[in-house]
């Protein structure tokens, strides 16, 4: 089945898109929250660029724009940069509301017990973070999910390319796009699904504190 | 950046073009938001399920997939043929909506059930505790809120150039596809980051106003 292939190459894509956006939204963090004027100038205004900007900006400047720099990317790679370097911006902050959530008291403690800073962020409090920032990673993950469609643009062989093209051939437009929606409809409540298992079973019974 | 000078006219005029569509689907979407959310917070479990159906239907699915099923797939359905125009401004609307129901929920949820109990006391009707009691007071969520889906409406309205709409997005690349150069993309880009980034400060600065100081 073409558009299962298609549901395979939008959740890879997805997927690689969650890793790579983590990773700017890391770099965007550490650059905001430095204790460097121009890094955290630079931290804010990735973020702002990327927030105030549509994704398909990106997929045009990477895949079209970059092309006359020499430097071509394949469709595939293209999407992943274009959906990464924007939800990193997303991930920053997410971050970074993480970090302040965690109170000032779990930091001093940390200090208090002679542990040096980063084994601190690692042992203390990345781990407070992560379930404190879980639910809005999660609708993240949906909305990069959810942002693979666009990737049909630049010929990405993913669901919505593979609806268009069986649509052309079919002209059943109907039927095959309301498959489409479907198929959107499960993964994303899939996901959701899946997070909040995970949530219940990583965090739990931790629920009474914060 | 010398070439795009001739091009800066058109441009603006694409910008013109997204702000129109966000600005009249802003205004669709906020009447879907204010009924259905109303529908979303009412007695009835049968109607709100029937909200709630619409809100994570239509944030379960792309905004490209809905624009082509409204563009591709209603026209075979029903024996209409929406213009780009319309079919972009029916499917950014009914978007736009979901989160907007969301949105204008929230805003009532944060009017505590003690307002509404008060207002029975003293005999005052729903619509009336609604209208002059519960909506002032969720307005105060709900703005600021509306003011981040706007943004994010005048963000989709780019995916609306992929059926066909020529907006600033589609005005950027067909600038690039004559002079093949990068720039027409860097200008809308910058177009975008100045209309967008207003707005996201005049949000801000409209929740400052409606910020209790105390209660």
């Amino acid at each position: 089945m073409v558009i299962v292939s298609g549901a395979e190459v939008a959740l890879a894509l997805g997927a690689t898109s969650v890793v790579v956006s983590l990773a700017f939204g890391l770099l965007g963090w550490l650059l905001k929250a430095s204790r460097l004027r121009p890094f955290r100038w630079l931290g804010n205004a990735y973020v702002e660029t990327m927030r105030n900007t549509p994704t398909l900006l990106y997929l045009y400047l990477i895949y079209f724009g970059l092309t006359q720099f020499k430097v071509v990317f394949s469709p595939f790679a293209s999407a992943v940069l274009a959906l990464g370097v924007q939800g990193g911006a997303y991930m920053a902050e997410i971050m970074r509301g993480a970090f302040h959530a965690v109170s000032e008291e779990q930091r001093q403690a940390a200090r208090a017990l002679a542990l040096r800073p980063w084994k601190s962020l690692i042992y203390v409090e990345l781990p407070q973070m992560l379930r404190v920032a879980f639910p809005a990673l999660g609708n993240q993950v949906v909305s990069l999910v959810l942002g693979t469609s666009l990737a049909s643009v630049i010929a990405v062989p993913e669901l919505t390319y593979q609806a268009q093209i069986i649509g052309e051939n079919t002209y059943r437009y109907f039927s095959v796009f309301a498959v489409l929606a479907i198929f959107y409809l499960l993964i994303v409540q899939a996901i959701n699904t899946l997070w909040r298992a995970i949530e219940r079973l990583w965090f739990g019974r931790w629920r009474a504190t914060v | 950046m010398a070439e795009l000078t001739p091009y800066f006219g058109i441009l603006l005029r694409g910008a013109l073009v997204s702000l129109r569509l966000a600005g009249l689907s802003l205004l669709f979407a906020s009447v879907i938001g204010v009924s259905i959310g109303m529908v979303a917070t009412s007695r009835f479990p049968l109607a709100r399920a029937f909200a709630t159906l619409y809100v994570e239907a239509i944030r379960s699915v792309p905004l490209l997939v809905q624009l082509f099923f409204v563009y591709y797939a209603l026209p075979l359905l029903a024996n209409l043929s929406p213009s780009p125009y319309q079919a972009a401004t029916l499917s950014l609307s009914v978007y736009g909506g979901a989160y907007m129901v969301e949105a204008v929920r929230s805003g009532i949820v944060s009017v505590g059930k003690d307002q509404w109990m008060a207002a029975r006391a003293l005999g005052i009707r729903y619509p009336d505790t609604m209208l002059y009691i519960v909506a002032p007071q969720a307005l105060r969520v709900t703005i600021p809120a509306a003011v981040g889906i706007f943004i994010d409406m005048l963000k989709g309205a780019s995916v609306t150039s992929i059926i066909g709409y020529v907006e600033l997005m589609q005005t950027a690349v067909n600038i690039r596809n004559t002079i093949y150069a990068l720039s027409p993309l860097v200008a809308a880009g910058v177009l975008y980051f100045v209309l967008c980034f207003s707005f996201s400060k005049m949000g801000a600065g409209i929740e400052r106003l409606l910020r209790y100081e105390s209660r």
